[in-house]
């Protein structure tokens, strides 16, 4: 508070010649920021901005001979391939459902698990459980499907050996069409929310602890401290995730489908990027695949853009 | 906080334990397969007889990779490529999300400069472009062009800056009054204040670059440059069977051993193990409350 | 067929060249092997070009070659015992010596990666002289003219062996290496006839039960039943199935290939429909036929339920713990996974036999093309010819039919910890002789069967033969070799079989995927996967066959069809 008023009190006043002094000073002070940001603008710019002329593929018939700039430009003929493809719109739908459910809960799941961390006590308790479920995350979709084929087998899997245990048919989730949207997004959520957690654990440590002894004061049970301390403790963090997670809405996941699905789910299983990989396994049609780039970035963008604009209209929170 | 010790404050630590360890076992599962198919033998291991416990029980397959020769090259690949890269990204990360957790008054083109970085999340060139301009920049097969192209992790700039904003803003105004410049208010309040910030990204830094492979396959001139995730995904990756067709006699005696399902799997365990143990390792800065009070007093 | 465009293609002088035997020239080791001495009699002179090239001249001073090379595991072991072997090696030092070439990798890879590395390499256009690729990307490069016409280079430069190769192979690899008549790129000749399926049954379940091989589709349905039904390894226990499946349908393994070609339908292949057009397989009456005998198999229970979810490798598993007693597929399945299964089951005793039809006719194996890999010339290379002087030389070093033959070429895997710099995969180029591991099995026949010690001087037989001999004498490790190159009902034995009766039947289109193939295959053949799997698992009627078919049609099956037959 003291240090806004100063600078305030400061810019109003004097002739031109004074401001534009006090402005000088002022980029004089700014300048070790600026050059703070250089090197990051200086690389963004070789290894990022640069690279992105090649999104012109998108509406060329690419020939690696001729480059970027010779070869034939075809308009929006790549996109409408996309989209005369019989199957678009069923992959299109798949995509966004499996995506939003795994944004929804990749989001949920982590913060619940975070909290609850936070609660127990025991230091070597709480290390262990969170050093555990991080563990998944580090073994790939082409391990955990091996396991995963196991573990669900109708005949011999755990799953519905307990399932059958309680009295409930055996069910063959990964060539169950119904079934199987909601076995990508648990496996998903089973492997990545302990990494996930990490962030949210984070956010909680770095909440003022004076906030808690207040509270305590108040005499506010654990119920309450978490809603009116640790939640809106964490609440920045979990604006921020949730907002830049919107940009995945067509991100389904490629490695995971690709492992796990089968012809009998391809209907409700198949996603843009497995879609997009077998038309590329037939021929490598750059200009296809950049052009369905191109378009899951603009999706991605709008997304996020608008969740950044809500986020700051209804949180009055700018995540960026 | 002694708030447990209520009846109800009981039953729901218990049910809380119970819980979060049941979770915790459910994740340990497939590590565990993984390690009792890495010490049973490869007849049981081919068979599937193989679940949570060894069978057959022996250590060869670990004799076996970690005398390969390509193993420890990627090894050291590996690890200079984390050691360097992370100095590179935490560095760069800090000096973005500095200025960006300014207000726009603060700092003249802030909003321009975070939205320059924000843009290059969403949008890419492709693959093509990307390894165009590394081979334009000379980095093909050297170590900086696993490091340089993602040199700004642009997404953990963005969370250390919501957590510099968190910095109470009072803090570093009166050092700046007491004359302080920028680098002294970021060495000196913003770090020791973001300490449980800067571990997780540590983390996921570190993670990132131990686990990426396909740079290291598309960037590299030969395997012996392989850090050893690529290495590995040369390994775990399923053989196309189409192939085995036109094999030569040399190359089919191979195939049961491409196939050792053990032999795969102590070198999945073997890249795992040594990243799995920095996150206990990071977890002291975990612990709340010690940074903010020991500023605070 | 192309062969005839082909040969009009190839200058006089060749033709003559091609008057020279296969038998002539290479020695006693080699006879009955047929379509190896070609039937074109001739003008016996090479005076047919303008300027005599001469394909074994040295370039003085040397030239340096760019290629890059997939490695394999045996390679991988190699760089890892002599990190600088790549660069000098047997087949280097012979280059430089005999040719004057020096060979430089621009970059190398594990070979399952090589697909995936060369793709990014072609689209940066980021190429080396020398480009191997497989046909798909060599599509691609003939299409953005990368790749040099070599029409006249290989008529000028291919040695006479090299051509007698071409012969053996019955010119199918050069066919389709082929485009437009003119050739683009060098085939690296595997041989078609390998590619055959076979049935893979275990013999001793047949004995506990028995049962005799199967002679007729019903007698495989038969055995599949039993198989499953009555306890065929004696453990008191329903836990067998009669047949493996795995989720892909068709390949190399676990696959339906075989059985369908019992019913006479071939699904990945093209036909000749009588009238001298090719029609596509997958969509004929047949298929239908025999994906409603599948249906039933698995309707009742004699194929695992779960086979669409699992792949090669998890159906391998279940063989190994020998819970099924019969596969179609190809020849290296003794390699893997058969060979776990014996070493986990010293009694499983794996057979091959031809497969068999179900209308008394013999049943007939598709074959593909001879090629799956092919060495692409750089249009900006400079001296193009270097690269078919290589391929020679590789056909001169390699075989063990070769007038110049030398065993340190080829190499031993079982040497390669001691000399890692003696290996044929070493070279810049490899290509083989198309009915090497035909000769191979039938000289091992000949030295089982008729004591014929002759045929050990010849080094892949002598190699095989030791470790046959070291399986019958206890060594189970070794039963491979058996189950692959053995006297009787090995893979070979099989494919022996299929060759002395012709029962080959060759696709009708081998060549690149064809405009609609590359905008609508991908459609296609998800539709495909998606209709049969359903089918077999019941999920859908046989009769959604007939509206796959109309679909297929509808969505781009017609124009594939029109093209195929423009291009054939």
């Amino acid at each position: 508070m003291k240090g806004m008023a100063l600078t305030e009190s400061v810019v109003p006043g004097g002739g031109a010649a004074k401001a534009r002094s006090r402005k000088t000073a002022k980029i004089r002070q700014q300048l070790p920021m600026h050059v703070m940001m250089l090197p990051c603008i200086l690389l963004v710019a070789a290894f990022s901005y640069y690279p992105m002329i090649g999104i012109v593929i998108a509406f060329q018939n690419f020939n690696p001979t001729k480059g970027f700039f010779h070869s034939p430009w075809i308009g929006l003929d790549n996109f409408k391939y996309m989209y005369a493809m019989p199957d678009t719109l069923q992959v299109l739908w798949n995509t966004v459902f499996i995506a939003l459910l795994k944004i929804v809960l990749g989001l949920i799941v982590p913060v619940v698990f975070a909290i609850l961390l936070d609660m127990i006590r025991r230091s070597f308790v709480k290390r262990t459980i969170q050093t555990l479920i991080y563990i998944p995350h580090f073994l790939s979709w082409v391990i955990l499907s091996g396991i995963l084929i196991d573990i669900l087998s109708p005949s011999e899997g755990i799953v519905n050996g307990l399932l059958n245990a309680i009295g409930i048919k055996p069910i063959f989730f990964l060539a169950d069409e119904r079934m199987f949207p909601y076995i990508l997004v648990t496996t998903d959520v089973w492997k990545e929310f302990g990494y996930g957690t990490i962030i949210y654990l984070a956010a909680i440590t770095s909440i003022n602890p004076s906030l808690y002894e207040a509270a305590v004061m108040d005499g506010a049970s654990r119920v309450r401290q978490v809603f009116h301390v640790t939640l809106p403790g964490m609440m920045p963090i979990i604006v921020l995730m949730a907002t830049l997670s919107l940009g995945n809405v067509l991100n389904a996941g490629f490695e995971q489908v690709f492992n796990l699905y089968s012809p009998i789910v391809y209907k409700t299983g198949d996603i843009l990027d497995t879609f997009v990989y077998r038309i590329g396994l037939q021929n490598s049609q750059y200009g296809v695949a950049t052009a369905v780039g191109l378009f899951k970035s603009v999706v991605s963008f709008l997304f996020i853009v608008t969740g950044y604009r809500l986020a700051s209209k209804f949180a009055g929170y700018r995540i960026f | 906080m002694h708030s447990y010790q209520t009846l109800r404050g009981r039953i729901f630590e218990t049910v809380n334990y119970t819980f979060l360890i049941g979770a915790a076992l459910l994740c340990v599962f497939p590590i565990l397969h993984v390690l009792a198919v890495s010490f049973s033998s490869s007849t049981a291991a081919a068979s599937g007889q193989v679940t949570l416990w060894p069978v057959e029980f022996n250590l060869s397959s670990y004799q076996y990779a970690l005398t390969k020769p390509q193993f420890l090259t990627s090894f050291v690949v590996t690890l200079e490529r984390v050691g360097l890269g992370l100095a590179i990204n935490m560095l760069l990360t800090i000096f973005a999300a500095y200025p960006l957790s300014k207000e726009k008054g603060e700092l003249y083109g802030r909003n321009a400069y975070a939205w320059y970085l924000f843009v290059t999340i969403i949008f890419s060139g492709g693959m093509i472009p990307w390894y165009m301009t590394i081979k334009q920049f000379g980095l093909m097969g050297s170590l900086w062009a696993l490091i340089l192209p993602g040199a700004v992790p642009v997404f953990n700039v963005i969370i250390l800056l919501n957590f510099f904003r968190q910095v109470p803003k009072e803090i570093g105004e009166s050092a700046v009054m007491d004359g302080a410049g920028h680098w002294t208010v970021l060495s000196r309040i913003y770090l020791p204040l973001s300490v449980p910030a800067l571990a997780t990204l540590v983390l996921f830094t570190c993670v990132g670059h131990w686990n990426s492979w396909f740079d290291g396959l598309i960037l590299m001139r030969s395997p012996s440059e392989y850090p050893l995730q690529t290495y590995l995904q040369t390994i775990i990756a399923s053989r196309d069977m189409s192939l085995f067709v036109s094999a030569s006699q040399e190359e089919l005696k191979l195939l049961s051993q491409i196939s050792d399902r053990t032999l795969k799997s102590a070198q999945i365990f073997i890249a795992a193990a040594p990243i799995l143990a920095v996150y206990p390792f990071l977890q002291k800065y975990f612990m709340k409350g010690i940074v903010l009070g020991s500023v605070k007093g | 067929m192309t062969t005839k465009r082909l040969h009009k293609a190839l200058s006089v002088a060749m033709i003559g060249m091609m008057a020279w035997s296969l038998a002539a020239c290479s020695g006693s080791n080699d006879d009955n092997h047929k379509g190896a001495s070609s039937p074109s009699a001739g003008g016996a002179s090479t005076a047919g070009a303008e300027q005599p090239a001469d394909p074994k001249a040295k370039y003085d001073p040397p030239i340096t070659v760019t290629s890059v090379m997939g490695l394999s595991d045996q390679v991988q072991k190699s760089v890892s015992i002599k990190p600088d072997v790549l660069s000098d090696n047997v087949w280097t030092r012979g280059y430089e010596n005999d040719l004057g070439i020096k060979i430089n990798y621009l970059w190398t890879v594990p070979g399952a990666q090589l697909e995936q590395k060369m793709n990014v390499s072609i689209s940066s256009n980021d190429l080396p002289d020398i480009i191997p690729v497989n046909s798909r990307q060599f599509k691609m490069l003939v299409d953005t003219g990368v790749a040099m016409d070599i029409t006249e280079l290989f008529d000028q430069y291919a040695s006479d062996f090299t051509k007698q190769m071409m012969e053996a192979d019955q010119r199918i690899g050069l066919s389709q290496a082929t485009v437009d008549g003119r050739l683009m790129g060098l085939p690296q000749i595997n041989g078609a006839i390998d590619g055959a399926s076979m049935i893979w049954i275990r013999a001793d379940w047949l004995k506990n039960l028995n049962l005799e091989p199967p002679k007729t589709m019903d007698d495989v349905l038969h055995i599949v039943e039993a198989f499953t039904k009555d306890d065929p390894d004696r453990n008191g226990k329903n836990d067998t199935f009669g047949l493996g499946l795995q989720k892909d349908l068709f390949g190399g393994f676990a696959s339906l290939d075989g059985f369908f070609e019992g019913y006479t339908g071939y699904a990945n292949g093209w036909l000749d429909d009588g009238s001298g057009n090719l029609v596509y397989g997958g969509v004929q009456p047949a298929v239908r036929t025999a994906l409603g005998k599948v249906a039933e198999m698995y309707g009742n229970g004699y194929i695992d339920t779960e086979f669409s979810v699992k792949d090669g490798g998890k159906v391998a598993e279940a063989v190994t713990a020998g819970r099924i007693g019969m596969v179609f597929g190809q020849h290296f399945l003794p390699f893997w996974p058969l060979q776990d299964s014996k070493n986990k089951d010293p009694n499983a005793d794996w057979q091959a036999y031809p497969i068999v039809s179900a209308d008394g006719q013999q049943a007939k194996p598709m074959i593909n093309g001879s090629s799956a890999t092919f060495y692409v010339v750089n249009k900006k290379m400079k001296n193009p010819e270097a690269a078919i002087k290589l391929y020679n030389y590789f056909y001169a070093k390699d075989p063990a039919l070769s007038p110049d033959f030398d065993p340190i070429y080829h190499g031993q895997d079982s040497k390669l910890e001691t000399y890692p710099d003696q290996f044929y995969q070493l070279a810049v180029m490899t290509t083989f002789f198309p009915q090497q591991n035909l000769f191979i099995h039938q000289n091992v026949s000949k030295y089982f069967k008729e004591n014929d010690q002759s045929v050990l001087e010849n080094y892949w037989i002598k190699d095989n033969v030791g470790n046959i001999e070291k399986y019958k004498a206890g060594d189970n490790t070794l039963w491979s070799s058996n189950g692959w190159a053995g006297p009787d009902n090995s893979a070979f034995s099989v494919i022996d079989h299929y060759d002395r009766n012709n029962l080959f039947l060759k696709n009708g289109y081998i060549k690149g995927d064809t405009e609609s193939m590359t905008q609508k295959g991908a459609t296609l053949n998800q539709m495909r996967s998606e209709t049969f799997t359903k089918i077999i698992m019941g999920s859908a009627p046989l009769d959604e066959f007939d509206s796959y078919v109309e679909k297929w049609k509808k969505l781009g099956g017609d124009d594939i069809t029109k093209e195929v037959n423009a291009a054939k």
